[in-house]
């Protein structure tokens, strides 16, 4: 069984960008009426709404939400409400971090921080939901990332709050056995966004491209195709997982692989 | 007005918009060969009829001609899907394998999807089960015919099918009670399932492993005996089951084009279930269950002035 989205309403926060903006475009291509959120300020609302419309999807409703702040995500989910009466797809994307250069610049205060951008979402949003909406939007999908189980300069803060949201997952699964409701984390890597240059510096995709080759990267539009499939209706029996959309990359991401084609890469 | 009012009185109204329909699938398999061994009956079965409805050319390979050919084509058929082409073969010998490519190759130029279905394996009750013979005969029919099959396609074809998908389940890290031959072989299988990808990284193949927990077939019942399947509605409820068709349209899912991104994943269908399938859970339902300890049954004789047996289920 596969669902038609045609005017349902999908949230996507951190949507107007990256993965977040390519995740609304998937499912708006869908018929869906995507509600994507920023806090930056720094969306360009015309560009973005340029795009829904070259790809035949509705025009989204571009909303200014800080994911971490209820006081946003209230008016929000009653906006939802008033529209539509009910959420579909709820995607927790956001992902804001300090980035950190060793154990001295670690700090509480940060790692906090860290845990209300990048994990508790996935929480307050779907409390509201059902205190607003009365129930819970039928799919879940929280962006995760390799960094859990890699290591990626300057990356603790993202790691580590992930892992979080990763088991919050889980837990959250097994709290709702029985609902409408299924909950999964897509993780991903070198999505060249520009909130991953941000943290991993200028120069690395063009190391990635030389001593591992395009493969490596991973469009974000592949990771918003896994995403609608994940919201679909064929894998509905799915919930409580993580899944990778990254290639079979990271398996074979190691000085091994390099010795391997030292020749071929001039080592 | 309310909040809610005041912000939709800006939210401009869609006006009769289009249906869009169900989600589109980027890779159309309408006319594409899907072979499926082992797809005569269960879980291959579901995932035959999966890809049939999608107009796929459906190739299924079984071994006991202990099937019902005629259920099988009357499946398809009231599925709207084309008659599916059934073919004998043991999937551990090389020799069957083989045929059944060169019968496919004489009507198909590509195969799009393989997945590797049969398993075969010894029940083990006991450690003096253990036998090497035993153990080797279900890699030959659990584990190799994933990577066999493979290497014969892109003999036949000339290049290997743009998706594999292997069926597996999470006997490798949760105990199922005679599973030992069938969790060791699927652990292989997994394990070959990121070296191949490895050896393929960058090519138009990915090749994922589908793991279930128990879909309610004929195997269950051979593998775990008639109770299991009452034992565990009543312990966990029905959500504990995954159905076949679920199985069928995740498969179609990891080969719609969506998930072509995905490759060297081992993907565990089960409803989130296998995470809470422990003690605790038992503990906290205890009541509901039906599975009291003397202690509650003490609480409860108080509280009801000395009567009732504590068991609340």
């Amino acid at each position: 069984m596969r669902n038609d989205f045609t005017g349902k309403a999908v949230l996507v926060t951190g949507g107007t960008m990256g993965i977040g903006l390519a995740t609304g475009l998937a499912f708006g291509r869908n018929g869906a009426h995507a509600y994507l959120t920023h806090s930056w300020g720094s969306a360009d609302e015309a560009d973005v709404r340029k795009a829904f419309r070259d790809a035949g999807a509705p025009e989204p409703a571009i909303v200014q939400a800080d994911a971490a702040n209820d006081d946003d995500t209230v008016p929000l989910i009653e906006r939802i409400q008033a529209d539509h009466g009910a959420l579909e797809v709820f995607v927790s994307n956001v992902s804001m971090v300090p980035a950190t250069t060793g154990i001295d610049s670690l700090s509480r205060r940060a790692l906090f921080k860290s845990l209300e951008y990048c994990t508790w979402p996935l929480v307050s949003y779907l409390q509201q939901a059902k205190k607003i909406l009365g129930r819970l939007p039928r799919y879940a999908i929280a962006i995760s990332t390799d960094g859990v189980d890699h290591y990626y300069e300057g990356y603790d803060y993202v790691g580590v709050s992930k892992a979080v949201l990763e088991t919050l997952c889980r837990y959250l699964c097994a709290h709702l056995e029985g609902e409408d409701i299924r909950i999964n984390a897509v993780r991903t890597r070198n999505v060249i966004t520009r909130s991953a240059l941000a943290i991993h510096g200028e120069d690395y995709p063009a190391f990635v491209r030389k001593y591992g080759g395009e493969p490596h990267f991973i469009r974000a539009e592949e990771v918003a195709d896994a995403i609608l499939a994940l919201c679909s209706g064929m894998l509905d029996a799915l919930s409580g997982q993580v899944i990778s959309v990254d290639r079979g990359g990271p398996f074979s991401d190691s000085l091994m692989r390099l010795y391997r084609h030292r020749e071929e890469y001039g080592l | 007005m309310t909040t809610a009012q005041l912000l939709n009185s800006s939210t401009p109204q869609l006006p009769d918009a289009p249906r869009y329909g169900p989600v589109r699938l980027p890779n159309v398999l309408q006319g594409k060969a899907a072979l499926i061994t082992g797809g005569t009956k269960g879980l291959g079965l579901a995932i035959g009829l999966a890809f049939g409805r999608e107009g796929a050319r459906v190739y299924l390979t079984h071994k006991w001609g202990s099937a019902d050919l005629d259920a099988v084509r009357r499946r398809f058929a009231e599925a709207g899907a084309p008659e599916p082409r059934v073919l004998d073969a043991d999937a551990s010998s090389d020799e069957d394998t083989a045929a059944v490519l060169q019968a496919i190759r004489k009507e198909q130029d590509a195969i799009e999807v393989f997945v590797s279905n049969v398993s075969f394996a010894q029940v083990i009750t006991g450690l003096d089960m253990y036998k090497k013979r035993s153990f080797l005969s279900s890699l030959s029919y659990s584990a190799w015919p994933m990577i066999g099959t493979m290497q014969k396609i892109r003999e036949v074809f000339g290049r290997y099918p743009r998706y594999v998908l292997a069926t597996s389940c999470d006997g490798a890290e949760t105990y199922y009670p005679g599973y030992d031959f069938v969790a060791a072989a699927k652990t292989v299988m997994e394990t070959f399932c990121k070296y191949l990808t490895t050896h393929l990284f960058g090519q138009d193949v990915r090749i994922n492993v589908l793991r279930s927990r128990p879909v309610s077939t004929e195997s269950l019942v051979a593998t775990f005996g008639e109770g299991f399947e009452p034992f565990l509605r009543r312990y966990h409820g029905d959500g504990y089951f995954i159905s076949l068709d679920e199985v069928g349209d995740a498969a179609l899912a990891l080969c719609s084009g969506l998930l072509d991104a995905v490759s060297g994943q081992v993907i565990l269908l089960d409803r989130g279930v296998a995470f809470s399938d422990n003690l605790m859970r038992l503990y906290e339902q205890r009541e509901r269950r039906g599975l009291p300890l003397a202690a509650d049954a003490a609480r409860t004789t108080e509280k009801s002035g000395g009567k009732g047996d504590g068991d609340q289920g």
